[in-house]
């Protein structure tokens, strides 16, 4: 996307489209108040269908912010889902610049 | 509110979630059932039932709780050893407590008036003995519920000496009353979250 000529607009043009989605954004709210999780965990608390939660799960993957490790406990397989630290830095990064787009915009 | 209270309320509430399996007020009912048993009879074997939560609440977690909730660690392990840590010496700190209070009765050293007042409200004494627990626990896992049990617990051993009800069955109705509230809990539990299919 180009720069906006408008530059109190760059900080609407600054946010992460990944995160910004619903859905991805509820997981990633979750996921950085615990330290791991599983898939059914995630699905519970968001409200998302298996195949919903399977396509974001695997956007936020491949940019990076989340680590998806599967593992056996008592040879039952469990997927676990955590926040990795680039994941933990996007947040606070599209935090800092939604609280600004709203100032902006409030003044 | 900022985003960091939000965010700290949604961990609360998930938090407080995983806890809403009756699971823990089951077995808490269970042990205390078992122990106004084992007063009514002397039967040491009910003392072992009032054990068994202990023993039971792992397990039955990850064959009930984690299948239908989702598994989730809210901490890193580094705080769960300072939690239990800390659950470690308020532990110790109340046996030892409680020991030292014992050996104070039974070596005879304590003032007759004060010895004849523990004599006469020894059941109150024993209220506070399950109440205490119940307080920590409440603040510690941060279930409200736990107050209210703590409260429930004072009432009805309150009642029971003021009625001059027998001691094991005011214990045993104790038991009864948390046991009722955890299965609640459970059915609404299992309601709320049915095990996902075969597929998943």
């Amino acid at each position: 996307m180009e720069s906006p000529e408008n530059n109190q607009l760059q900080p609407i043009a600054d946010i992460d489209r990944t995160i910004h989605a619903p859905a991805r954004l509820m997981i990633l709210a979750f996921l950085s108040v615990v330290e791991s999780a599983d898939f059914t965990f995630l699905m519970n608390q968001t409200g998302l269908t298996r195949g919903n939660l399977s396509s974001h799960l695997q956007k936020l993957e491949g940019a990076g912010y989340i680590s998806i490790e599967k593992e056996f406990v008592d040879r039952i397989p469990r997927t676990l889902i955590r926040l990795t630290v680039e994941g933990r830095e996007a947040i606070k990064s599209y935090r800092d610049n939604m609280r600004q787009v709203v100032e902006e915009l409030l003044n | 509110m900022s985003q960091d209270k939000e965010f700290k309320e949604l961990a609360r509430k998930a938090y407080i979630s995983y806890h809403q399996d009756g699971l823990i007020d089951i077995l808490i009912g269970v042990g205390i059932i078992g122990f106004a048993f084992m007063m009514l009879t002397g039967n040491v074997v009910f003392n072992m039932l009032a054990w068994m939560p202990v023993l039971l609440y792992v397990p039955i977690k990850k064959r009930i709780t984690i299948p239908r909730f989702g598994y989730v660690q809210f901490t890193s392990k580094e705080k769960r050893h300072v939690q239990l840590l800390i659950g470690l010496i308020v532990g110790i700190l109340f046996l030892a407590f409680f020991l030292g209070l014992y050996f104070f009765i039974a070596s005879g050293s304590m003032p007759p008036a004060l010895f004849g007042l523990v004599q006469r409200y020894d059941l109150l004494l024993l209220g506070f003995l399950l109440a205490i627990p119940m307080i920590l626990g409440g603040a510690l896992t941060g279930l409200s519920r736990f107050y209210a049990y703590a409260v429930l617990t004072l009432v009805i051993i309150g009642t029971g000496i003021f009625l001059g009800i027998d001691a094991p069955y005011y214990v045993l109705l104790l038991g009864l009353a948390i046991l009722m509230v955890g299965i609640n809990l459970m059915i609404r539990f299992l309601r709320k979250y049915p095990l996902p299919d075969e597929e998943s």
